[in-house]
């Protein structure tokens, strides 16, 4: 069983770019926020290992889905926010490889949630360049709509950058580009396995300064 | 089938849980009027159900006798707990049926709930879903494992060939498609049961994963049973293509027929079959009623299927209805395997009625009535691997009637007096289908001998449809 290739990540990059060019005629210069709150939605791609114990031969689960992210955060330094995140990335039908055989399970996902303090810098005020990194918990489901789902705990870092344009002093929209690295271990069916995922994930953010002023 | 509950709920959930916690749906309760309750069941009856098509030992809780004798039997293998809950047999109308089990199906079992809708007053599938859930508490495998377990044990007359077009193309598509959940998972668990034994199969099913993940179904399988899903998937198919016929296990488990020629028990409620004897190389006649055929099975599944003709002629008002008047002389194949019959066989002996050479067997007495109720003899050997030769058997037949040509003496068949075929008026079959020809052979009490060429093996090894020569006997004289 083939999967038909997704168009879901290219679409989303001509999106984020066509609205990034309209915004930037705006040229709001960028303010210090003490209390930022963001919400991002876009893309991921999961490309994940599982690996079973014993020297046993593993499996590879990939796909595109869709990604959301809502972060809250403080300002603790000019220029240096830190926070908090929950990300929700869902993978629907993904391929499995294993033993050469790739195999796409209709009306199963895989679904990651990730809950992670992050620490966001911008080193340049005037500019909406911002750098930034997130640790966490994972809490990785994985669905089969014919029977069941199960759960596993595991966790995730990742290093992202994103770019504001700020359409007023509270408002921002931007793009948001992130590269996480997963980690979950599993016990199911006396199975006991850890799955090692990389997840890229391109976003549309929108930010607003939570406290006014 | 087993119908499990949608995920719908579930993936709404997950998409937005944090955390796992979704329970299943409930199935629902079904409807119907407790009619009779034994030993392991309870017999519900939906009041649109017309219980009128049914024999009348199968009316009101009469069924119960037929699902304790299904019990006793399947139980001698999968070993399912006393007194544990019982299994609620919902006895309703095809239209409800299909309601209550969803998608399409004509009958369900309703996993977790032991309750089984059906229309059949047996219905040997799913009863083998609720022995599961008794047999391995709590164990829900994936479908392939489940719907193919309760296709791997059962007794029934059916040929079950070998179709390798029906196979698909890897195993992981017959364990996540859903597709080949009865016919190859049927295959899988029953090579399963044969090389590793049921008990070890029945703690395989309690620890199979839920999930369709071929990773994990295969990690699961080679650790459970310390050999790759690779190497018992091309076995399984090895094993199949070399029998040709891959039918569900059955247990066998009840007493064999005396075969000293008495009245048996042909009840179909408390024999739903009978497992035939060590025939030591003789032959066995066995009688039945007005109107059946003759089948034969092997109770591991897998040498072949093969049935008798039947007496269309039986089913006519012509003829009475008789408990004996179906005959068949077998020889049944020497391959050492334990074979059963669903035939509500009458009586059954043995002696050495089929032979090479005529005259040198045992004479088998017809019943008194064979005659009179249109008796019909079938003449059967194990035409897998014996062909291009000629068998005898020679019958005492009670009164006088004729064999006619025109309804189904064929022209491999021939009926004489003596041992003197061909001469005087033993006209061989091939002379009387000429149409100057009389149409049929006068034949008078006493001893009728019959010779059967029996034709070559065919390709492969199948037993033809039906199997073995067959005469028709009538009162009939032209």
């Amino acid at each position: 069983m083939n999967r038909p290739r997704s168009l879901s990540i290219p679409l989303t990059v001509v999106g984020l770019v066509a609205v990034l060019c309209g915004i930037a005629r705006a040229e709001v210069p960028s303010p210090d926020r003490p209390s930022p709150l963001r919400l991002s939605a876009g893309a991921a791609y999961l490309r994940e290992s599982w690996s079973p114990s014993g020297n046993r031969a593993g499996a590879v689960f990939s796909g595109a889905g869709p990604s959301l992210e809502l972060s809250i955060g403080k300002s603790v330094r000019p220029r240096l926010v830190v926070g908090g995140l929950w990300q929700f990335v869902g993978v629907l039908d993904p391929a499995e490889s294993y033993m050469g055989t790739t195999t796409v399970v209709s009306g199963t996902g895989r679904f990651l949630d990730v809950f992670a303090g992050f620490a966001d810098y911008t080193p340049n005020p005037r500019r909406g360049l911002h750098v930034g990194g997130s640790a966490g918990l994972l809490v990785a489901t994985t669905l089969d709509r014919a029977c069941c789902f199960t759960t596993s705990w595991g966790a995730a870092l990742s290093v992202r950058a994103g770019y504001d344009l700020f359409v007023s002093r509270r408002w921002s929209i931007g793009a948001l580009a992130q590269l996480e690295a997963t980690r979950a271990w599993s016990r199911e069916s006396n199975v006991s396995a850890t799955s090692t995922g990389l997840l890229p994930t391109l976003a549309l953010s929108f930010t607003v300064d939570s406290r006014k002023r | 089938m087993a119908p499990r509950p949608s995920g719908r709920r579930c993936a709404c959930l997950a998409w937005l849980a944090l955390v796992a916690g979704c329970g299943l749906p409930a199935s629902p309760d079904l409807t119907g009027t407790l009619v009779g309750e034994s030993a392991h069941f309870r017999l519900f009856v939906d009041p649109d159900f017309d219980a009128s098509r049914l024999p009348a030992d199968l009316q009101g809780a009469g069924s119960l006798d037929w699902l304790e004798s299904d019990w006793t039997d399947k139980q001698t293998m999968l070993k399912m707990p006393e007194g544990a809950r019982k299994i609620d047999y919902h006895l309703m109308t095809s239209a409800h049926t299909v309601a209550a089990c969803g998608g399409g199906a004509d009958s369900c079992e309703l996993r977790a709930t032991l309750q089984i809708a059906s229309d059949a007053p047996v219905f040997q599938h799913e009863l083998m879903h609720a022995y599961m859930q008794l047999a391995a508490p709590g164990a829900d495998p994936i479908s392939f494992i489940t719907e193919g377990t309760a296709q791997a044990i059962g007794c029934y007359s059916l040929p079950w060939k070998v179709d390798p077009r029906e196979d698909a193309s890897s195993w992981q598509e017959a364990v996540t498609s859903g597709l080949y959940d009865y016919g190859e998972g049927g295959v899988f668990v029953r090579y399963l049961i044969r090389t590793q034994g049921i008990d070890a199969f029945v703690r395989y099913y309690q620890q199979a994963p839920q999930r369709r993940d071929p990773a994990l179904f295969a990690t699961n399988f080679s650790a459970f049973w310390n050999m790759t899903i690779d190497d018992a998937w091309a076995a399984m198919h090895a094993a199949r293509r070399a029998t040709g016929t891959d039918a569900p296990i059955c247990p066998c488990s009840w007493p064999t027929p005396p075969t000293d020629g008495q009245p048996l028990d042909s009840n179909p409620i408390t024999h739903p079959y009978w497992p035939l004897p060590d025939t030591g190389g003789a032959s066995l006649a066995l009688t039945a009623p007005s109107a059946e055929f003759f089948d034969f099975a092997d109770c591991d599944g897998v040498a072949p299927y093969f049935e008798s003709n039947f007496a269309e002629l039986q089913t006519t008002n012509f003829a009475p209805s008789l408990t004996d008047v179906a005959v068949a002389i077998v020889q049944l194949p020497s391959d050492g395997r334990r074979r059963y019959t669903t035939t509500p066989i009458s009586t059954a002996a043995l002696g050495a009625y089929i032979t090479d050479s005529c005259g040198e067997g045992v004479p088998y007495p017809l019943p008194a009535d064979f005659v009179t109720g249109w008796g019909a003899l079938s003449v059967m050997v194990d035409q897998a691997s014996i062909g291009g030769v000629t068998k005898y058997a020679q019958v005492q037949l009670p009164s006088s009637g004729v064999v006619a040509a025109d309804v189904g003496l064929n022209t491999d068949v021939d009926v004489c007096d003596s041992c003197a075929f061909d001469q005087g008026s033993c006209v061989a079959t091939a002379a009387l289908m000429d149409p100057l020809a009389p149409l049929y052979t006068r034949v008078r009490p006493g001893p009728v001998n019959v010779r059967w060429k029996v034709p070559p093996v065919a390709p492969g090894g199948a037993f033809p449809d039906p199997a073995g020569a067959w005469i028709q006997v009538t009162t009939i004289l032209k």
